[in-house]
């Protein structure tokens, strides 16, 4: 119940951006990109920090509502992920694009979620990878996000990790967790038991005592979610995800 | 982002210098291409392609609709295709750039008034359902002619893509999932394949020597103002250009074309004079590059038929 699907992360050198990432767990996958701090324009200019501007893109169409949904999301969890003042009167632009294959439209209509949980959950992690690939801005942490979901086996709740889109349909409650990690240290796994809860969002009926244990198995994978982080920047791309 | 500040003078100055040796600032010749890397996602109809550092995502979807009352027997295909500030910081989400504005342009008539895409052959039923396609240009990375990526990744894109199986049971409509029968691909005509020329003219002057500059006497000394009369001037013509030959450059001319030499559109911008025997040349060697890459396309979509577990048609 705590397996994650096949983490896959790359790093991926677009041209004409700071820094860009890919991340997928399975089939769900974001490609983020960070731009900063670059020039902003007056309109936008903050006078005493840099103003973020995130921006999401799904994979078909034009931007909607479900876009604007996962941008507020995005900018909760990174606002304070970043010293803004460090750069103030300059841009952060983040740029996410959505490549998780759509659901077959039976599986999400039925489903609780406005959207995917494990959307938001890799978009964060890719955008997260960027951040530290820049390496131009300012961090107070490394932020890994993990989706859960509470499931009925025989008429049991059981809290899952990462769940498919298959399994989306059957959850009764889900969401995601984000966690700060401020002293990441891949090597000794007590370090990541100090990371905090940046963010966390909820959906369905659930139980309190759930949403704790929902968390302490979040934390567990997110800290494989981070030791993927360090081998992606130091030691190279993860062997998948290579284009031919 | 403001637009970026234009290209140095001794940028633009190294670029001319070199285009009189016939040399291009990446080492091609002047008429090859960056050999474009087609990559296929997860589900069918979905490409992203890449030519140097340039990189565009292409994914198809279908959805059942109910036609226009104009045309009961045509699907019909949309092309979104907006500029991210992924692709460069100069674009900004929600304002059209001059560039986005060819470029959808382009996409339009090369991918949709081309015919390339049956819409007949997109109708269920007449006058009540028809597939409605849409194809989404999603811009990566701008590193010069971002046109020819988006055109191949689209066609390609449309070739990969497979539409579920439809029944038709007297009144009722039953679309077969892909998991109980194979989907089938669209009826494509032909593949149409653009090619962008950026090009370059200069005034030929006598010989003089150069003002000021350690180049040899004899070197032929050019202005870099581009003017008029054609039979005066040199003319260069750049296919597949990298951003700065594409920022430097006095015009473009975009050929689209398929492998069996058929042109679909000619679009040439920014007035630099060519005469006809320069236009038969350059269409010339399009059409050699369209067979080189309609081989590329066939030779990758059957690598990746290759590698996918589902029966394909």
């Amino acid at each position: 119940m705590d397996a994650l699907r096949e983490v896959t992360a790359r790093i991926e050198r677009l041209d004409r951006v700071d820094a860009s990432a890919r991340f997928a767990f399975g089939t769900s996958s974001a490609l983020a990109s960070v731009s900063g701090p670059i020039e902003a324009k007056l309109g936008v200019e903050a006078q005493s920090k840099a103003t973020l501007d995130i921006l999401v893109r799904p994979l078909s169409g034009i931007p909607g509502i479900t876009e604007r949904l996962l941008v507020s999301n995005l900018r909760n969890v990174f606002t304070p992920a970043i010293i803004l003042g460090a750069h103030p009167r300059t841009l952060i632009q983040v740029v996410i694009q959505n490549l998780s294959p759509p659901p077959p439209s039976s599986n999400f209509k039925n489903s609780l979620f406005e959207t995917n949980p494990s959307t938001t959950a890799v978009m964060v992690n890719a955008a997260s990878i960027a951040f530290l690939q820049a390496s131009s801005l300012p961090l107070t942490g490394v932020i890994v996000a993990v989706a859960v979901g509470v499931s009925l086996h025989d008429g049991e709740r059981v809290i899952l990790v990462d769940p498919e889109d298959s399994e989306l349909e059957t959850l009764v409650a889900g969401g995601v967790f984000a966690f700060l990690s401020a002293q990441p240290n891949a090597a000794d796994p007590n370090d990541f038991s100090k990371a905090k809860v940046v963010w966390s969002f909820w959906d369905g009926t659930f139980r309190p005592a759930e949403v704790s244990q929902a968390e302490v198995l979040a934390r567990a994978a997110g800290f494989k979610v981070l030791r993927t982080f360090y081998s992606v920047i130091f030691e190279g791309n993860s062997p998948s995800m290579e284009l031919d | 982002m403001p637009r970026p500040s234009s290209p140095s003078i001794p940028e633009k100055e190294f670029l001319v210098a070199a285009l009189q040796q016939s040399l291009r600032l990446d080492g091609r010749s002047l008429v090859a291409l960056r050999e474009p890397l087609l990559s296929f996602g997860p589900e069918l109809g979905w490409v992203e392609c890449a030519m140097g550092k340039t990189r565009v995502l292409a994914s198809v979807e279908a959805k059942m609709v109910k036609p226009t009352p104009d045309r009961p027997y045509e699907g019909t295909i949309n092309i979104h295709s907006e500029f991210s500030p992924m692709a460069s910081s100069e674009y900004e989400q929600g304002r059209t750039s001059d560039e986005e504005v060819t470029i959808t342009r382009m996409l339009d008539k090369v991918l949709r008034r081309s015919d390339a895409l049956d819409k007949e052959s997109l109708c269920v039923v007449a006058g009540q359902r028809v597939w409605s396609l849409k194809l989404t240009v999603q811009f990566l990375s701008d590193a010069g002619n971002m046109l020819d990526c988006a055109c191949l990744a689209g066609i390609v894109a449309l070739r990969h893509f497979r539409k579920p199986e439809v029944e038709i049971d007297g009144e009722e409509v039953i679309v077969h999932s892909p998991d109980s029968r194979a989907p089938l691909p669209l009826a494509i005509h032909h593949t149409p394949i653009c090619f962008t020329f950026a090009l370059y003219s200069y005034q030929k002057l006598s010989v003089t020597k150069s003002k000021g500059t350690s180049s040899t006497t004899e070197q032929q000394s050019i202005s870099t103002v581009p003017s008029g009369s054609f039979s005066t001037h040199q003319t260069f013509a750049l296919l597949d250009p990298i951003l700065l030959e594409e920022t430097l450059a006095h015009g473009t001319l975009s050929i689209a074309l398929n492998a069996q030499g058929e042109l679909c559109v000619l679009q040439k911008n920014g007035g630099v004079p060519l005469d006809q025997s320069e236009i038969l040349r350059l269409i010339n060697i399009a059409v050699e590059r369209a067979k080189e890459i309609d081989q590329l396309i066939e030779r990758r979509l059957k690598e990746d038929w290759g590698t996918r577990n589902l029966e394909v048609i």
